[in-house]
């Protein structure tokens, strides 16, 4: 039986691929996470959530730190944003997009009461343009795209170094399968450990 | 200028970020000599198309289509379109696919009002700006409601292949049904839920309500055997008791010029409600026996019926309904011989209303020779509750003009929220704007 690392990230893609420029993080972890060298790779587990609910950070286990990706409102299209989740209670010039039955802030926030801890961790966004059905991505979101990449790749790279000594997990028991990953519209994720929320 | 201020001969309301509802839209009203003449609920999210989108499609694209419609109440969209398409097409279910389907419901059922119930509604009535307040003060409560909402979850996820917008809906049934043992597995979960449900009911039972009393018309199906789902007769407590496909005989929509959603009244051009309010005093008799038990321990059968704050118990007792019935459909359950009838492809049109966790939810579709979709309407419950939310604010603005600002945005919101709105359904934030004319 081999061994993997635990997981020492969750990133948390969120969004919709049939949506125009909802789909940015899909489209950014779906071309980012084959590109991760095996050892990152090896310490993400990949959660699907087209819409965040407070369940999907409520099992985070200690020690273990979010990156939760989705498109934005409110800056100029194509701009990032980078806030720690700490801190999102005091956003106030971007919206998530793709929230819907909690703004990701109160999501976050509840989690962190009901966790008696707050989430750790970073939300990382990329402001769209258009989210009507079946667009395609806009071209300020597609020219946005590597400073996407790029920055979720840093938060990745950063939260794993920071982790100390890597805990080895049976790899059977890490492998939850069942995700919704491949649902129809939606671009595959992977590599990395992709969980069923 | 902002609410509370007072100018000689104007007063107005300025308030924004109305939260905690499904959707952006705004509310505008129009006070002269203290009366509301004007109370606007605009939707003002763009137009999403989706009546276009299914044109020249098969009736099973159009099923997961119409799950896109919402991201809370998806199942409700692809049940009134499946069983207007079986009425249309002949397709007799395997009565096993009927409880599934009865059982899916159930579990948007449960997720939505568990949502509602907890994470939007409740911090209303401890005075409480969110569901993060409220878990502060009473973190069990919240922790309950979550528990409930994720054996909803785990319904839509086990039946429709995934917990948003399933894929599974098919006519002439699932694409795939589950093994007896696959639903074994959440009902030790589901025990859980029925303990939080009765709690549920017992926690709302206690809260302290506005005293707001009126006598709308109330619109629901109703059902012979079951408390209605996916069958009944549209009743309405004035006496109307139509087929489901006939909604358009007794109701109509009509555009008003400051929203993007239709709104619907019945042929006298007289609002309307649906909802939980609306089953729960229509079709109250076929309850759960543990929900209906629920509700006479709480006494607030009539109150559901004539204060809409008390929505959120009429939402609590169909919390424990849907979980009393998916333990009894899960108990039950036989796996039928096929997951799916055969079915052939032809005109005509097809019509069906089924109870969304919101209310009727109608669709109609005709189909071409070739048994593609030539032309379609959907009505959600939102669209069809605006008018009826506007006519209950007018009647309302008068107790709380006197309050300030402060108080006066808190109990608009409240009572928006009573209803539930899912404004994405209809076409998100409610922007608040209360004008003095005189």
């Amino acid at each position: 039986m081999t061994t993997l690392p635990r997981p020492v990230v969750r990133l948390v893609v969120c969004g919709n691929a049939d949506r125009g420029d909802d789909g940015a993080a899909l489209t950014a972890a779906a071309t980012l996470l084959p590109s991760l060298t095996p050892v990152l790779a090896s310490r993400i587990e990949v959660r699907r959530c087209p819409n965040l609910r407070t369940e999907d950070l409520l099992d985070l286990p200690d020690g273990v730190q979010a990156v939760i990706i989705d498109a934005v409102i409110g800056p100029p299209p194509g701009e990032l944003v980078r806030v720690p989740l700490c801190a999102l209670a005091a956003r106030a010039a971007f919206t998530p997009r793709s929230s819907h039955q909690l703004p990701i802030d109160l999501a976050v926030g509840l989690a962190g009461v009901i966790r008696k801890r707050p989430v750790p961790g970073t939300f990382i966004g990329l402001s769209g343009h258009r989210f009507g059905f079946g667009t395609p991505l806009s071209r300020a979101v597609r020219a946005g795209l590597p400073a996407f990449r790029a920055a979720i790749e840093a938060e990745l790279e950063a939260m794993a170094a920071s982790t100390s000594v890597p805990e080895l997990v049976p790899s059977v028991a890490s492998e939850s399968g069942g995700a919704d990953s491949g649902a129809a519209g939606q671009a595959p994720i992977a590599p990395g450990r992709v969980s069923a929320p | 200028m902002h609410g509370g201020e007072v100018a000689v001969g104007e007063r107005r309301f300025d308030v924004t970020g109305i939260t905690r509802v499904e959707g952006e839209g705004s509310l505008r009203l129009a006070v002269r000599d203290g009366n509301v003449t004007e109370a606007h609920l605009a939707i003002f999210e763009a137009p999403r198309y989706f009546e276009q989108l299914v044109l020249g499609r098969t009736p099973d694209d159009v099923l997961d289509i119409v799950a896109r419609i919402c991201g809370i109440c998806p199942v409700a969209y692809q049940m009134s379109a499946v069983h207007a398409f079986e009425d249309l097409l002949g397709v007799v279910i395997d009565p096993s696919v009927r409880a599934l389907r009865r059982l899916l419901y159930c579990g948007e059922w449960i997720e939505s009002h568990a949502l509602h119930v907890y994470l939007l509604h409740a911090p209303d009535f401890a005075g409480l700006a969110s569901a993060v307040e409220l878990a502060r003060v009473d973190r069990a409560a919240v922790e309950r409601g979550l528990a409930i909402k994720r054996v909803g979850n785990r319904l839509v996820s086990l039946l429709g292949g995934r917990p948003i917008h399933p894929v599974s809906v098919r006519v002439g049934g699932f694409s795939r049904v589950p093994r007896a043992a696959d639903l074994a597995q959440i009902r030790p979960e589901l025990d859980d839920a029925l303990r939080g449900a009765l709690a549920t009911m017992d926690w709302v039972a206690g809260f302290s309500v506005p005293d707001f009393e009126r006598d709308p018309l109330l619109v629901s199906l109703r059902h012979a055997t079951d408390y209605p789902m996916n069958e009944g007769r549209i009743v309405s407590n004035d006496g109307m008791d139509i087929e489901p496909g006939a909604w358009e005989s007794a109701f109509q929509e009509q555009q008003v010029p400051w929203s993007h959603a239709l709104q619907a009244r019945d042929r006298d051009g007289r609002a309307y409600l649906l909802g939980p309010a609306s089953r729960v005093t229509l079709a109250g008799e076929q309850l759960h026996p543990l929900a209906l038990a629920a509700l006479d321990r709480s006494g607030l059968a009539t109150a559901i019926a004539r204060n809409p704050y008390w929505g959120i118990a009429a939402r609590a007792v169909e919390i424990v309904h849907a979980v009393a019935v998916a333990i009894e459909i899960i108990d039950g359950y036989g796996e039928p011989a096929r997951p799916m009838e055969p079915w052939a492809p032809g005109p005509g049109i097809a019509a069906w209303a089924t109870e969304a966790p919101r209310g009727l939810l109608f669709h109609r579709y005709r189909l071409d020779e070739r048994g593609r979709i030539a032309e379609a309407s959907i009505v959600p419950p939102t669209s069809q509750n605006q008018a009826a939310i506007e006519a209950d604010l007018t009647a309302f603005a008068p107790m709380v003009l006197g309050l300030d600002h402060a108080a006066a945005t808190h109990r608009f919101e409240q009572l928006i929220r009573s209803y539930d709105p899912c404004i994405s359904c209809a076409t998100h934030f409610l922007d608040l704007r209360v004008e003095d004319q005189s």
